[in-house]
């Protein structure tokens, strides 16, 4: 049941919320900035607007010819997309991804055997300005859809409003219909001043060009419904809106090339693509994206609604693997990216580019992001000063030591067990990076505390260390599970028994030591130390207070 | 006016705002998104071309000479033998065709280098595209890792817009602004305290986001371009304050936001179009190239500016 | 007619076996309501009495339809809550400890949107009616922001009775008013009693509802401990005023 009077009226309150005031022209104003210069700007007025921001210079380095030097726009720079220019015997070598034209048809006309080249490209289909008056009239709303449900909540206006006699999708539509609304009405009226001034003739392209708006809006509504301020909402809202209204408008675009019905059915894309009398004037095109787009409208709307409560329970502790699953998720998103992306570009076919790639950043940008994840945990849990930050006692100094030899000999088997080829060339990556550069023990020490400091502190402390292990193994040894268990009880035995991760991290930094000079030791006896580390620091561990709360 | 409160005031104040942005799980997973986001796009991106790379096919006649065609077939480029491979191009069948003298292109020239340094070298060219065998740069870092820092910083910029309004309105909405002015401490002190603030917390995270791009995809000069970042950051934050702080107690949020988002987009513009000044000015500075010295010097100076017209502003009531 | 219904009918409000869990980051899980059941006639003004974290806010925000129990059956003004919250919306009215008024609108603006939002006829009239009922007529054009605690607390009783409703939810009303303050919106919540509406209100400061409430409940760690009027509930704490017989009954050793 939606009654119709009071969806208005909370649209009303909405608006008046927000614009209410001495500054209350503000948004309107900027709307209309924005919007009207598009609206009636004659074309080449765009088109020489556009041409600003097309770079016109060329720089060029290296051995270049004076034909090059001698044209207008070109410089002699070591800029980074510079042309590098080489004489090879006599041959003029241009290193580049691209010729610029003028640059080939300078080089072509003393070329005493040029090649011929002939491009048969058929031009995409582009949109209208009435794209960009669309997209417009939507992104100016983004500060007034965060407010719209995280305002209210800071605000403390949110409770009345709920517990009035209004159902949650009234409140929904209301929002909706107020910057939805102004979005399509600032639309419309743009739409009116291009078609009055003759820049656009009226067409199906009016209908999605309304429905952008009204699809942020509900999309910007979902986005924010759990937002307790302003500034959560927008943040969200900044970050995620663009996103997705670009790759599915990119997606739409690309597809529509070919298909331009299929490139319409994608939900919001094909709308704002439509919108721009991309596809030319017929219904369809228009007709597909915005039935498509206001379903989405309608789903985003009613699960708004679904999920719309006044203030956020925050549900606090979940269940210890819970909570160690989600640690690991984020863990293991610091840690990869950095290290395993460039071995994904030479894979990718990139292999100049994998090879070539400093080492050092990655560990160091993998610790630093497990460093985050560690100091963010604790921000947000106010913890004081965590006791595993004890000094540790010269017997537990000397375990570790000698655990951290036991290790050195385990990690021979680690290696030599390793399936899979990917695996071991993350690891000489992270060897590679680690040593032998003067920074490397810098680096490595930074990547052990970072992990000592997560699991064995941190992680060991909120969920015990069962689950501290495991979430150690599937991080930091995904490649070698086996290998990451026995590591992990071994380093987990040391911080129960001496209560201080300190001794864990001499252990890790005496295992590395001991590796570089350490001969090969048979696998059996590689595996052997390893159990027996992990045996032995278990049972060394029995009766030491547990220090998982 | 300074009292010998304020040091340690702003330090409190600056420590509570860090550990309040800290503690909100939407601005913190808002600023952990550009690299984990980016680096996850890399990732799939990288994925989907290993599993759907199409071959590079070329079409080429049965007359084109054996050892042009050995060069080919060892560049890894599939060949096609068709009668008229102008034909095949226009067609749309194959991506390229050549005869040893001509070469036909579908796609423009972006990306077919290595195809016409083949062939242009076995024709005997006095010129010849070279692929590069990593991007070209001053210290050989990556152009398209430093554009991905770039449109963060866009990014970064924009949420310090949020943060030097959301930071001041809500604030001044619930209260906790009034308390704040209340205590015996200048009235710069809770202005000043909200840049510092929203500064360093913006800053750790772009520092972060770059050592995650140098990382995985290399930037061109990394320390210059954190210098152009935090200049856009605290430039914006300065930006945001003085909108949200000119806009007075009786006007929403979304005005000045609308005003002071695009405010920000258009100091980015003049990056582009007005080359001369832009080096200087924080923002524009960005995609202007230069040291980075003289943004981040104005961006400091407009941080003790903006400490000082809050409490001007506040002074007024 | 059964017993059920006629006890609904004579009852503004009836609450049986109510349960609400939180899980909390510190304490882990916590029972904010426990079994509490209780029964509030129409034209009855029932103090819900306890301690900060006794459950009182919970139960009205329960009420409210603002959060959901775990279990329990919840009747308002003959409507089962449960299965029609928005029925049960449509008769009572939920005030809380916060005003929560957007502060650049002013009073007038708030109580008429919010009659429009209610679907009331004849809105506006009624908002500037029950403004000047209120004594908030003076101020009604001022932006809320400017407005005193005691002028908020006046604006937001008008805002939750532009609908006529038969139940009035009062969590901590007369929170940070001052004396003269407290003694208006107490005598403004009597009025509502005498009205014939069924009034439930929140307190842990006992001396100022003594004088409006018929009956009180008192609950701690979300359990009624006693209940009954002002006389059965000192004589259950064998004290001799409310301050001693609170003491007495939420006291933990």
């Amino acid at each position: 049941m939606i009654r119709p009077v009071r969806v208005v009226a909370i649209a009303h309150r909405d608006r008046l919320v927000e614009l209410k005031g001495r500054r209350g022209w503000v948004l309107p104003a900027v709307m209309v900035g924005l919007m009207l210069p598009i609206s009636g700007a004659p074309q080449q007025g765009i088109g020489r607007v556009a041409s600003q921001f097309i770079p016109t210079k060329i720089a060029a380095v290296g051995e270049v010819p004076s034909s090059i030097l001698a044209l207008d726009g070109v410089t002699e720079e070591d800029a980074p997309q510079a042309l590098h220019f080489a004489n090879a015997n006599n041959v003029v070598e241009v290193t580049t991804t691209r010729v610029p034209t003028v640059i080939r048809n300078t080089l072509d006309a003393t070329d005493p055997r040029p090649v011929g080249l002939s491009i048969h490209q058929t031009p995409p289909s582009m949109p209208s300005r009435s794209m960009f008056l669309a997209l417009l009239s939507a992104s100016t709303l983004t500060g007034a859809v965060s407010a719209s449900i995280g305002g209210e909540r800071s605000g403390r206006t949110f409770i009345a409003l709920l517990a009035a006699s209004v159902t949650r999708l009234e409140v929904v539509l209301g929002k909706w219909l107020a910057w939805g609304g102004l979005g399509a009405s600032s639309a419309l009226m743009a739409a009116f001043v291009t078609i009055v001034l003759g820049r656009l003739s009226m067409g199906w392209w009016l209908l999605p060009m309304v429905t952008v708006p009204l699809s942020f809006v509900a999309l910007g509504l979902w986005l924010v419904r759990q937002a307790s301020d302003v500034m959560g909402g927008t943040t969200v809202t900044l970050r995620v809106l663009p996103a997705i209204v670009g790759v599915t408008g990119t997606i739409a675009w690309i597809v529509g090339q070919d298909i331009p019905l299929v490139g319409a059915a994608i939900p919001m894309g094909g709308a704002l693509i439509a919108a721009g009398s991309t596809w030319g004037n017929g219904a369809a095109p228009a007709l597909v994206a915005t039935a498509s787009t206001l379903a989405l409208t309608a789903w985003l709307l009613h699960a708004t609604s679904t999920d719309l409560e006044e203030n956020l329970e925050t549900s606090g502790t979940s269940a210890r693997w819970a909570f160690a699953l989600r640690t690991t998720i984020v863990a293991a998103m610091a840690w990869w990216p950095a290290l395993l992306i460039p071995l994904l570009w030479g894979i990718a076919g990139n292999a100049h580019l994998s090879e070539t790639l400093p080492r050092p950043p990655g560990v160091l940008a993998g610790a630093a992001g497990l460093f985050a994840v560690t100091a963010l945990w604790l921000l947000r849990q106010r913890t004081d000063r965590p006791r595993w930050f004890s000094q540790p006692t010269v017997t537990g100094v000397v375990v570790s030591l000698v655990v951290g030899a036991l290790l050195a000999a385990g990690s021979q088997w680690s290696m030599a067990s390793t399936v899979l080829h990917f695996g071991e060339e993350a690891r000489l990556r992270m060897a590679a990076a680690l040593w032998p550069s003067w920074t490397g023990p810098f680096i490595g020490l930074t990547a052990i505390l970072a992990d000592e400091l997560l699991f064995r502190g941190w992680l060991q402390e909120r969920v015990g260390p069962a689950w501290a292990v495991a979430a150690w193994t599937a991080v930091k040894s995904p490649f070698d599970p086996l290998g990451g268990i026995l590591q992990g009880i071994a380093l987990t035995g040391i911080v129960q028994q001496t209560g201080s991760i300190w001794t864990a991290a001499i252990a890790r930094s005496a295992a590395v030591v001991t590796a570089v000079y350490l001969p090969n030791v048979p696998p059996p006896l590689a595996l052997g130390a390893l159990l027996f580390a992990a045996v032995a620091m278990t049972l060394w561990a029995r009766g030491a207070t547990p220090s998982a709360s | 006016m300074i009292s010998p409160r304020d040091g340690p005031a702003l330090l409190a104040l600056c420590q509570i705002m860090i550990r309040r942005l800290f503690r909100e799980g939407m601005v913190v997973r808002s600023m952990l998104w550009p690299p984990v986001l980016t680096a996850g796009t890399l990732v799939g991106t990288m994925v989907v071309v290993v599993l759907l790379k199409s071959p590079a096919t070329v079409a080429i006649p049965s007359t084109l000479s054996a050892e042009l065609t050995r060069e080919l077939t060892a560049a890894e480029f599939q060949l096609i033998w068709v009668d008229d491979p102008a034909a095949a191009v226009k067609r749309g069948d194959v991506w390229a065709g050549t005869d040893g003298t001509t070469l036909w292109l579908t796609q423009g020239d972006g990306g077919s280098v290595s195809l016409e340094s083949i062939v242009r070298k076995h024709h005997g060219s006095a010129w010849r595209p070279v692929p590069p065998k990593q991007l070209p740069g001053a210290d050989q870092s990556s152009l398209a890792g430093t554009t991905f820092v770039q449109i963060i910083t866009i990014l970064f910029a924009l949420y310090g817009v949020v943060f030097g309004i959301g930071m001041v309105a809500r604030d001044r909405d619930d209260g906790t602004l009034e308390a704040e002015l209340s205590l015996p401490i200048s009235r710069w002190v809770p202005g000043a305290a909200r840049w510092i603030a929203g500064t360093l917390v913006l800053s750790i995270f772009l520092g972060y986001s770059i050592a995650i791009f140098d990382a995985i995809i290399g930037v061109t000069n990394p320390l210059q371009l954190m210098r152009h970042g935090i200049a856009a950051c605290g430039g914006s934050m300065t930006l945001g304050i003085i909108v949200i702080g000119t806009a007075g107690t009786k006007q929403g949020f979304s005005g000045p936001l609308a005003f002071a988002l695009t405010s920000a987009t258009a100091l980015f513009g003049v990056g582009f179009s007005a080359l001369a000044i832009a080096p200087y000015v924080p923002l524009a500075s960005v995609f202007a190239g230069g040291s980075g010295w003289s943004p981040l010097g104005l961006t400091l100076a407009s941080g003790v500016l903006t400490g000082a017209g809050f409490g001007w502003r506040s002074g007024k009531g | 007619m059964s017993w059920a219904t006629l006890v609904a009918m004579t009852h503004g409000l009836i609450l049986e076996n109510l349960v609400k869990r939180f899980h909390t980051a510190s304490r882990g899980e916590v029972v904010a309501v426990d079994h509490l059941s209780l029964a509030v006639k129409a034209g009855e003004v029932y103090g819900l009495l306890g301690p900060n974290g006794a459950g009182k806010t919970t139960t009205l925000r329960i009420l409210a339809t603002l959060a959901e129990a775990d279990s329990g059956t919840i009747t308002v003004a003959g409507v089962d809550r449960n299965s029609n919250p928005m029925g049960a919306r449509e008769v009572l009215a939920y005030v809380p400890a916060e005003a929560g008024l957007p502060v650049r609108l002013s009073p007038r603006e708030v109580v008429r949107l919010f009659a429009r939002i209610q679907g009331v006829t004849d809105g506006n009239n009624r908002a500037d009616a029950l403004l000047e009922r209120m004594g908030a007529a003076s101020y009604a054009d001022m932006a809320c922001g400017e407005l005193s605690t005691g002028m908020k607390r006046r604006v937001v009783l008008a805002r939750a009775l532009v609908h006529q409703p038969q139940v009035l939810l009062l969590d901590e009303p007369t929170d940070g008013l001052d004396v003269h303050g407290r003694r208006e919106v107490l005598s403004l919540i009597r009025e509502q009693a005498e009205a014939g509406r069924t009034v439930i209100l929140s307190s842990h400061i006992m001396g100022e509802v003594e004088r409006v409430i018929d009956r009180i409940g008192v609950v701690n760690h979300g359990k009624m401990v006693a209940e009954g009027t002002l006389d059965e509930v000192l004589a259950q704490s064998k004290t001799s005023s409310l301050d001693d017989a609170f003491v007495a009954l939420v006291h933990t050793p």
